[in-house]
């Protein structure tokens, strides 16, 4: 058995490929031409929301659905017919799905013994395992007199035991509650990195992806809309779904002047002021080739909206102002947030900053300064996005 | 858009298929066969202790001479008194153990289904000794001057009453207690706290959600009741004659087979009209 | 509180009526004479002679017999039913479930009838085959609804972790999904059992001249008129009843703290012939 606690996660090797994976159920289409590889060692979490299909694709990535056509290779091997107990994929299912007839230490064994492992060995490997999801002690007891958290960690460890070369994990925080999810999101990373396995995570929750993964895949339709590192997801999200779906953005849209391709920023006319904003994630071909005055949509994040003392700021050096008129404010976990109508667009924005209750109130007048570079040009969703146009970062 | 065949469903089909077939041959001879004979035969001829394939509707019609249908009205009229006093006694009592605290509920329930796990003759044997002339209902009566003589309810029609419910109660018990085990009491609390009485809580409450137990109830309780024979032959002597003894009957000592098919689909089709309108309603209540 | 102590006493005294009966029955067991109307004083001859009699015991172990006989074939065939039901390719297959269910629901006169003129027709030798078809055939039902309520209130990914964890079909079968479904099956056979044991009409119809299971014998006694071996009989039956109740009670209570969020109900749950068979519609071949 490896030493667990120093392997080094081999990063920028694939370990997992996946091909043009197609499925449907009926007439209803659940995923479309899905492509994509995970590096050994890596933490992906594929993000969506329900009915975007990555239950679906997590049944084939196990084996217990197989596409209509595509394939899987794992470790080079093609496993795209393979019966899912040929596989070496475990999974972590989201109701945790533990033997209610056998006890704790049984469950954990189950995949040893199907291996027919010694006795002896079983007994030292699944004392390890309980260790490292510091659950010692429990062997005895039965799934029923656990606690949500405690079968969720029982689960990973059977998981585990049999070293799966992936492991899948099916929303497996979803039932907990909000202090017992952080600090289960830490054990599982912790567990992760000194496992050194490549884990596959789907959740809906975008704080968790944001958290925990190496990369996020963003899913949506049957297809991944973005797949990059969290940071350029949330600062360069691919399109206005994304950016809607991901932290929270106000889309505006704007006029396009010019394209600075060395800065990787363009130029837009907004509100009567020409704004300089990052190009990000937009498809950098396709943006030289549209004319001046497109209309583009620009994503940007509540935080960079800083509020102004003067209203309307006359000339402002690093970026330009917005005016407008308070809606509403609101104060959610020490979050101050003001919404208010933009004068030349009519679209109404949120400004997000820390603070206590707004002095600000619906009616008043309201003006924030947009920095330059700190929006960032968000394709429409509505447009179709060929896969070949999705730029695939690698981890860093 | 590609197409694989998933060769992973058909083994499974071919052996959920092998699978099934013991289940499906002895369902279809042993139970579905029967069936199709007993209607067959009810509309054969008689022959002797046999039954020849000439069709005739005589056993039907028999079925409505003057002696047989007073048979049927007075197997209806016993079945419906057994069934009303079923609900009437049956209902509360399912409904008071349900709403006990604690472990009551059970406890009483397996002290309901205890007894059948002896043989109901035996437990009709009680009955005998308790109602027969000069028994222990007849003491018990004259010892507290409530009568001068001696009763002698066996063997009378209200002693297979009392048989009839004393065997079907816990049917009815079983059913409504575990309906009414599974009433979200909330919703007894929110009429309450709307300002309606017990009474009316009851009423709009308790009643319509516990009806489904209820009819289950019902029906298990009408259904066999026309049918048991012995609780008429031991506690009622030869006085009582039921649908179901008229069946044992032609069955076992005419041995007019035909004629106890026709009686047998009658008995279905009564007591599969009763089924229906209390499943009707239940649908029909449900809007 | 006062509602409680209503509901208390009226179900005190149902029990005490339930119970009445097998009281006095119990009472009269040791009575050292023969007539119930004269109390000879307390003795135990009744119980020596039941013991003594041969027939009885031979009724009861043929009852026994044919219960427990009867009770395992309709498990197995109504066990692999449920299992299989949805993905089985046979014509009518829900034709056949509703078929199987409806002795639940006929008149038990009408079973007698029925099996009495079919297996005449086929002219099978009547007694214990003929009776171990007929308890098989009305035993059935409650098995099938039992397992398929225990198999569509199953939690379809533990199966799923087998397979996932390393283990084929067949195993992923036998060590995790039987299990679980074993206490439903259980329950069920003694359902089936108990219904068995009860019997007497149709037990009158389908039995041969040989055969005597304990409900005939005591049926013909009846007929005759009123044997005190027969009350001894009766309260034996109740401490038996109430032993394996009790035994069983016991059992739960262990199994209990195993599985509390256990998909198959209690057998407590189920002591009750549902109207309509509950047939439920699941098929393992719906999508995600």
């Amino acid at each position: 058995m490896t030493d667990t606690k120093t392997a080094t996660p081999k990063i920028h090797t694939p370990i997992l490929c996946v091909e043009n994976l197609y499925k449907a159920f009926g007439d209803t289409e659940v995923l479309r031409d899905l492509s994509f590889t995970v590096a050994s060692g890596e933490f992906l979490t594929i993000l969506g929301a329900s009915g975007c299909g990555k239950t679906t694709l997590l049944r084939i990535l196990c084996g217990l659905e197989t596409a209509d056509s595509g394939h899987i290779r794992l470790d080079g091997k093609d496993i795209t017919d393979a019966a899912p107990e040929k596989r070496p994929v475990n999974t972590v299912f989201q109701s945790y799905a533990l033997f209610p007839h056998m006890t704790v230490f049984d469950n954990i064994a189950y995949p040893l013994r199907l291996r027919k492992i010694p006795k002896a060995e079983r007994t030292v490997r699944v004392r390890e395992m309980l260790e490292l999801v510091q659950m010692s002690g429990y062997e005895k007891r039965y799934p029923a007199e656990l606690s949500g958290g405690q079968k969720q960690r029982i689960a990973i460890a059977r998981a585990l035991v049999g070293t799966p070369k992936v492991l899948l994990l099916d929303e497996p925080l979803g039932a907990l509650d909000f202090h017992l999810r952080r600090r289960m999101q830490t054990e599982l990373k912790r567990i992760q990195k000194s496992l050194g396995i490549t884990f596959v995570y789907i959740t809906h929750d975008q704080e968790e992806a944001l958290n925990m993964s190496d990369r996020i895949a963003i899913m949506q339709g049957g297809h991944f809309v973005q797949l990059d590192t969290p940071s350029v997801i949330y600062n360069s999200p691919a399109n206005t779904d994304t950016a809607r779906f991901v932290g929270e953005s106000n889309l505006l849209p704007a006029s396009l002047l010019s394209v600075c391709e060395e800065k990787n920023t363009a130029l837009v006319a907004l509100s009567g002021q020409r704004l300089s904003v990052r190009i990000g994630s937009y498809p950098i071909t396709r943006l030289k080739q549209l004319p001046k005055d497109t209309p583009v949509t620009l994503s940007i994040r509540g935080e960079t909206l800083q509020i102004a003392d003067a209203i309307p700021v006359p000339s402002p050096e690093n970026g330009i102002c917005l005016c407008g008129t308070v809606t509403e404010t609101a104060l959610t976990g020490g979050i101050q947030r003001t919404t208010f109508t933009e004068d030349s667009t009519g679209i109404s924005l949120t400004t997000a900053r820390y603070g206590m209750a707004s002095t600000l109130s619906a009616g008043q007048r309201i003006s924030c300064i947009l920095n330059h570079d700190a929006a960032v040009l968000c394709l429409n969703a509505k447009q179709n996005i060929p896969s070949p146009d999705i730029q695939e970062g690698m981890p860093k | 858009m590609k197409n694989r065949k998933n060769h992973r469903r058909s083994p499974k089909t071919v052996a959920a298929t092998f699978a099934l077939l013991p289940f499906y041959l002895f369902v279809l001879i042993f139970v579905l066969g029967p069936l199709i004979y007993m209607l067959a035969l009810s509309f054969m001829t008689r022959d002797g202790w046999d039954a020849i394939g000439t069709f005739t509707l005589d056993n039907y019609v028999r079925i409505f001479d003057p002696v047989y249908i007073h048979t049927v009205i007075e197997s209806l009229k016993l079945a419906c008194i057994s069934t009303a006093l079923v609900i009437l006694i049956g209902y509360p009592f399912g409904l008071c153990c349900a709403f006990l605290p604690g472990k009551w509920p059970s406890f009483f329930r397996w002290g309901q289904m205890l007894p059948y796990f002896v043989n109901s003759l035996l437990r009709l044997v009680g009955w005998i000794i308790i109602l027969r002339a000069n028994g222990l209902l007849d003491m018990l009566l004259m010892k507290l001057g409530i009568t001068e003589e001696p009763l002698r309810l066996l063997y009378t029609y209200p002693a297979v009453i009392i048989g009839m419910v004393y065997v079907l109660l816990p049917l009815m018990f079983l059913s409504v207690q575990q309906v009414a085990l599974q009433l979200d009491h909330t919703l007894i609390e929110a009429s309450r706290d709307l300002g309606a009485g017990p009474v009316r809580t009851f009423f709009s409450v308790i009643l319509p959600l516990t009806l489904p137990g209820l009819k289950t109830g019902i029906l298990l309780s009408f259904i066999p009741s026309m049918g048991l024979f012995f609780i008429a032959a031991i506690l009622g002597g030869n006085k009582v004659v039921l649908l179901g003894s008229l069946i044992e009957e032609q069955l076992l000592r005419a041995h007019n087979l035909p004629f106890a098919a026709a009686l047998s689909v009658f008995m279905m089709l009564l007591t599969g009209l009763v089924s229906f309108l209390l499943l009707e309603h239940k649908r029909k209540g449900l809007k | 509180m006062k509602k409680h102590r209503i509901s208390f006493a009226y179900a005190i005294i149902m029990t005490v009526l339930t119970y009445l009966p097998v009281a006095v029955v119990a009472l009269y067991s040791f009575n050292a004479g023969r007539l119930t109307s004269v109390w000879e004083g307390f003795s135990f001859v009744w119980y020596q002679k039941l013991f003594a009699d041969a027939s009885i015991a031979e009724a009861i172990g043929n009852s026994l017999f044919l219960g427990i006989m009867s009770s395992v074939l309709a498990a197995v065939l109504a066990t692999t039913a449920a299992l299989s039901m949805p993905n089985a390719s046979l014509p009518c297959k829900r034709a056949a479930e509703w078929t199987a269910l409806a002795p639940m629901i006929i008149p038990e006169i009408v079973l007698g009838m029925i099996f009495l003129s079919f297996f005449s027709l086929l002219h099978l030798p009547f007694g214990m085959l003929t009776l171990f078809i007929a308890h098989t055939a009305f035993g059935i039902p409650y098995i099938y609804t039992e397992v398929r309520a225990a198999l569509v209130s199953l939690d379809n990914s533990i199966p799923d972790a087998a397979r996932d964890l390393g283990a084929g079909p067949l195993t992923a079968f036998f060590t995790v999904t039987m299990p679980m479904l074993f206490p439903a099956i259980l329950s069920g056979m003694f359902l089936s059992f108990a219904m068995s044991f009860d019997d007497v009409i149709i037990s009158i119809f389908v039995t041969g001249v040989s055969v005597n299971t304990l409900p005939i014998k005591i049926y013909t006694q009846l007929k005759t008129g009123l044997s005190p071996e027969i009350f001894a009989l009766c309260t034996l039956m109740v401490l038996v009843a109430l032993f394996c109740t009790l035994t069983a009670a016991f059992l739960r209570q262990c199994y209990r703290k195993k599985s509390k969020n256990h998909t198959a109900p209690m057998p407590i749950s189920v002591h009750n012939k549902k109207d309509t068979p509950a047939i439920i519609n699941t098929d393992n071949d719906n999508p995600q």
